[in-house]
């Protein structure tokens, strides 16, 4: 079969010793980073885009990348269960019942069934990824601009409304991040727009120096105003020499796992997504489903074992529309879609055929890094202990010298840096006033997208609109962008109807 | 939008019943300056794409729409949030009461900052002194000496009084990552005065 080949030559690709080791520090240091308090795994490859950009070939940095992406992803979770600080919007739910088992002396259960719990869901969903991609991709070369169009509505619009506490202050958000997807020249006729006649500005805020902006030095700044205010106290591992889990964390755990996985998957890879909205119903489907139903919010293993994989397996579903149709629906996706960028390579349909020698080797580079984190992690545990011990002011000095070096050695432009501050600053307000983080990045990087696509099937249909409402799929998705924005009211509605108060959950997110 | 109807959400209410509370919910008054900012940026961005039309004719496909439309998107957003903060502030920002019930924890509202919590102002304002100092240092006292500087300062001003400790860090720190960076992955980065 010709999947099983492409997937064979991808893992020959992979099983090279320097790819190896390429995976294993892409682990690695994606753990540590990614342990750091109030570091998301979009952060942690934009620090670390620098490094894969000297490497001579793509396909060591994407294998890096896979790497880093899932050590950063379980780091954060570690430091969800032992510090209570998620480090994003995905690891909320679990910090809720992890941390609750650290407090009781079960975080070794905790760290263990979220580590097998995301080995499980990455392993599982990244054979979907395997199966569908192609399909997918294939699909997508029949895709005109104004699907594409729809797309970016789409997972702009669904981002904005699904995520944060009120809908304005998304919208807010989004026009922001659409705003400065503007600056710079107008990509089909050379305009200078928002520049301000600024030589600077000519070329665009590119989207690295918007994340390590608002989540580096936004971060940093929010965090300098309430420091006697943090959680300090890491939660003992509990008794030593113990096993990780016991018989009946196993049995609690494992349909969770799967359950997890199944709403991750596919919520991941539809252009809507990202990984908070899985994670949370995976939390509340255990949380009621549960016969522990007492025990959540004291900290019930299921609560962190469905979450978790949930949000593994949302991640493998996000690589679908970022690899077939260069859509991005989450901050860490849009970082990718930098990286790829960088190296010259557009993800899209053309992508399977152009570079499906990389393509492979990074699917199968996700296999090796979901192992390689499940071999390394737990009996790395004290290390990254370690880490969690190092004193926040040191920290965050030191994340705000990586912040400027990395977009110092991307740019090599001090003007940037100062625009990377200039970002921070309003990273800062933004996150005191609550205002939501993931729609900004969305907007930039799929603004200037979405305005191509409009203008290109405009062009196209001689200035007739109605190649908007005509086409199926572009009226499908665009209802579906429609739908996303009532979606969140739904749940009230459906309780008011019962005459129940509703229970909105909202995510303080940061992904 | 989302909570024009008063927040029914959990313990708001309990906490508003009973007379004064613990600690009584004075009106935020950061949210509606950052709404005045909001809109005040977003007209003047306006009036720019507005101005930035000129002559031109404006088609569905001229490169002047998107600016208005996303200006447009800004104004009528941030007039209604700016709107919202004035009417009635605690719908936006609801009062924290005891999170849900269900979570027992003495430091659970260390994870969850509200506008209603004071902040030091003058911790972050300090670092982004230091941070600007840092960059126009960069390129003319080199990356070593001035990573060094900036990281003392930086964790002093975030409250490490552990000098010799920072010291040490902060040489080590500098001079690992500009040897790892120059030598290893062979990226530029500013020597400066001290003769690397």
């Amino acid at each position: 079969m010709n999947l099983v080949s492409d997937l064979l030559g991808g893992f020959a690709t992979v099983l090279s010793p320097e790819n190896l080791l390429y995976a294993a520090i892409g682990v690695t240091v994606g753990t540590f980073v990614g342990v750091l308090p109030g570091i998301g795994p979009a952060l942690t490859i934009a620090l670390l885009l620098p490094i894969t950009f000297s490497l001579d070939s793509p396909t060591g940095a994407f294998i890096m990348f896979a790497g880093i992406y899932y050590g950063a992803m379980y780091g954060g979770s570690t430091t969800s269960i032992l510090l209570n600080t998620p480090g994003e919007s995905a690891s909320v739910a679990s910090a809720i019942e992890g941390h609750q088992m650290a407090r009781r002396g079960r975080a070794k259960a905790a760290l263990a069934t979220a580590a097998i719990g995301s080995f499980v869901a990455g392993t599982i969903s990244t054979i979907g990824l395997t199966l569908f991609a192609e399909p997918v991709a294939s699909l997508a070369v029949t895709f005109r601009a104004s699907d594409y169009f729809a797309l970016a509505v789409l997972a702009m619009v669904s981002v904005t409304a699904l995520v944060g506490r009120s809908l304005v202050r998304g919208l807010i958000s989004l026009s922001l991040g659409l705003f400065i997807g503007l600056i710079g020249l107008d990509q089909l006729t050379g305009q200078a727009r928002f520049t301000w006649d600024s030589m600077q500005l000519f070329e665009g805020i590119d989207i690295v120096i918007v994340i390590v902006g608002l989540f580096a030095v936004g971060e940093t700044l929010h965090i300098a105003a309430r420091l006697g205010r943090l959680p300090e106290t890491v939660a003992p591992l509990g008794p030593t020499g113990k096993g990780w889990m016991s018989r009946r964390d196993w049995s609690r755990s494992w349909r969770p796992w799967l359950r997890g996985t199944a709403v991750g998957f596919p919520f991941g890879a539809l252009p809507a997504g990202g990984a908070d909205i899985p994670t949370f119903l995976s939390y509340t489907y255990e949380k009621h489903r549960s016969k522990n139903k007492a025990e959540f919010g004291k900290g019930a293993i299921e609560g962190v074992a469905g979450p978790e994989a949930a949000n593994n397996a949302a991640f493998s579903g996000v690589l679908i529309p970022l690899l077939t149709l260069g859509i991005p629906t989450s901050a860490t996706a849009a970082v990718m879609l930098a990286s790829f960028q960088g190296f010259d390579i557009q993800p899209g349909p053309q992508l399977f055929e152009n570079s499906s020698t990389l393509v492979w080797a990074l699917i199968a580079s996700l296999y090796i890094g979901n192992l390689m984190l499940l071999v390394l992690n737990l009996p790395l545990i004290r290390v990254w202990i370690m880490v969690l011990k190092i004193p926040r002011p040191s920290l965050y000095a030191g994340i705000l010298v990586f912040a400027t070096l990395g977009v110092y050695a991307v740019s090599g432009s001090v003007d940037q840096v100062l625009i990377a501050y200039g970002v921070g600053v309003l990273g800062f307000f933004m996150r005191r006033y609550e205002f939501p983080i993931a729609p900004v990045i969305l907007g930039v990087i799929l603004g200037p997208m979405m305005e191509l696509q409009f203008r290109r099937a405009l062009t196209v249909s001689n200035g007739d609109m109605s190649v908007f409402y005509t086409r199926p799929l572009t009226v499908a998705l665009l209802a579906l962008a429609a739908i996303a924005v009532v979606l969140p009211y739904l749940p009230r509605l459906i309780a008011g109807m019962r005459g129940r108060s509703a229970e909105r959950f909202a995510f303080g997110e940061d992904d | 939008m989302s909570e024009t109807t008063p927040e029914p959400g959990p313990g708001a209410s309990e906490v508003d019943a009973p007379g004064p509370g613990p600690k009584p919910a004075r009106t935020p008054v950061g949210p509606r300056i950052v709404g005045g900012v909001l809109l005040l940026t977003g007209l003047y961005l306006l009036w720019e794409a507005y101005r930035a039309i000129g002559d031109d004719e404006l088609t569905i496909i001229s490169p002047r729409l998107a600016p208005l439309i996303v200006t447009g998107m800004w104004v009528l957003f941030s007039a209604i949030y700016f709107v919202r903060q004035l009417v009635s502030p605690t719908a936006d920002y609801p009062v924290p009461g005891p999170p849900d019930g269900h979570v027992d924890t003495e430091d659970e509202h260390t994870a969850s900052d509200t506008v209603h919590d004071p902040i030091d102002w003058r911790t972050p304002t300090l670092v982004a002194v230091l941070l600007v100092a840092y960059v126009l240092l960069l390129e003319h006292a080199g990356f070593v000496l001035s990573t060094a500087a900036f990281y003392l300062g930086a964790s002093r001003v975030l409250g490490s009084r552990k000098w010799i400790r920072d010291i040490i860090v902060a040489v080590v720190l500098a001079l690992g990552v500009y040897l790892a960076f120059t030598r290893l992955l062979d990226i530029f980065l500013p020597e400066g005065v001290l003769p690397l």
